[in-house]
């Protein structure tokens, strides 16, 4: 820990996430917190994309950020902070790209759409989560990542499927997200086709909705 | 007389040919998916209650998780053959074609077009034990666990190219809770071999 990194933590400045939960109001300074964290994961995410993790340093974010360290440690206590931070963040802002927008819909298409659309707003981080997959943090991606599929998977499929009961669709659910996760996870690794961001989010509904449909009971749509 | 003679020969060949030895080896390279999806299995008449319960529980669980319905039809005198029956056989003496070390291998069966029609499960009883998870008996291997993979290759998961690689299962540790699951990477797998444009 440096010095910086030691007063920080005396003052015991709060991690963003701790801090939008203590406030939660838009007041002026919020915005200006809110602004300058996302000029530093924009930064991380344009580090992300030709710098190697091990050669990331708070003064490389600074810089690229356009601010000084100081700044830095008035909102992240250290590197792996940050990281955690920019995980989230990116997590959230997938799980609000599901999809309202699909609200009258009624048929299991649908759901694979959130899917689709989930798998898309997460992909757009691919260089960042391929740090975090690279890194100690690569089950907490894994979690993270399975979380996220059973959300857009449950998302009103309750509504659309009444033909079984909940205790299927919950383990259906789980274990499809599993599956899910590990996709994204070898694309991340670069282990598996396919190798293009937009042809994997448009794959992963084709991969689950044939079985949906047979596991769930609404017919046989699907097998090869 | 003569005819007699030829139905003699006919019944000693296919004597004979219910006698012969079924090839083991691995499928041929390439994907294999299986054609039906209404499959009932058979356990071997030489397996104990406990060992039926855990079969079982293995096989809803991958029917729960897949388009692949699997039901049991109850115990018989199990061997390895294409005899039209998918079988959960427990072998006191582990083909010599298979290496001594490795604690199950899923035989499949496949068509002309390369779909899997019938596969039997082989567990190694001569160098390994088993048990479940409400047993746990230590030392012993969790038949959930080594099941998981084998069901999985059943339906053309991760089949094995090579006869000589071997899965390495863990023996379950005293008090240990085993906590039975699909493995994600298995759930992805099935996931890719399966999909299809539901649009199709």
């Amino acid at each position: 820990m440096n010095e910086i990194e030691k007063a920080a933590s005396t003052q015991n400045v709060p991690s963003p996430v701790a801090y939008a939960t203590r406030k939660g109001g838009t007041s002026r300074i919020d915005r200006r917190r809110a602004r300058t964290e996302r000029s530093i994961f924009a930064a991380l995410e344009s580090l992300s994309s030709y710098l190697p993790l091990d050669e990331l340093s708070v003064a490389r974010i600074a810089e690229a950020a356009d601010i000084n360290r100081v700044t830095f440690y008035a909102h992240f206590r250290n590197l792996d902070d940050l990281l955690d931070a920019a995980l989230k963040a990116a997590f959230d802002e997938a799980a609000a790209s599901m999809a309202d927008s699909f609200i009258d819909e009624t048929a299991l298409e649908a759901v694979g759409e959130n899917v689709r659309a989930y798998a898309a707003a997460i992909l757009r981080h691919r260089a960042f989560l391929r740090w975090v997959y690279d890194s100690s943090s690569r089950d907490r991606l894994a979690a993270l990542l399975g979380e996220g599929f059973r959300s857009a998977l449950e998302r009103r499929i309750g509504a659309v499927v009444s033909t079984c009961s909940a205790r299927r669709r919950g383990l259906f659910a789980q274990y499809t997200s599993g599956g899910l996760a590990s996709l994204v996870l070898g694309f991340l690794a670069g282990e598996s086709a396919p190798s293009d961001v937009d042809e994997l989010a448009d794959f992963l509904p084709k991969a689950w909705l044939p079985s949906a449909y047979m596991v769930l009971g609404i017919g046989d749509r699907g097998g090869t | 007389m003569r005819t007699s003679h030829i139905l003699a020969a006919a019944l000693a060949a296919a004597t004979l040919a219910g006698c012969a030895p079924t090839r083991i080896g691995p499928a041929p390279a390439g994907l294999h998916t299986r054609v039906a999806t209404a499959i009932t299995y058979y356990l071997d008449k030489a397996a104990g209650d406990a060992l039926e319960l855990g079969v079982r529980e293995s096989f809803q669980m991958w029917s729960e998780a897949t388009m692949f319905k699997f039901s049991y039809g109850g115990r018989v005198s199990a061997r390895i053959a294409r005899d039209g029956r998918d079988e959960v056989v427990i072998m006191r003496h582990w083909p010599q074609e298979l290496p001594i070390g490795d604690a199950a291998w899923c035989q499949v069966y496949l068509d002309a077009a390369g779909k899997i029609r019938e596969a039997d499960i082989l567990l190694n009883a001569q160098a390994f034990s088993f048990t479940t998870r409400r047993e746990a008996k230590p030392g012993s291997l969790f038949i959930e666990d080594v099941l998981e993979k084998e069901i999985g290759r059943s339906i053309g998961l991760g089949l094995k190219t090579d006869v000589s690689a071997i899965d390495d299962y863990r023996p379950a540790q005293p008090g240990e809770a085993f906590e039975p699951g699909i493995d994600p990477a298995d759930m992805a797998a099935y996931l890719s071999l399966y999909a299809t444009d539901p649009k199709s």
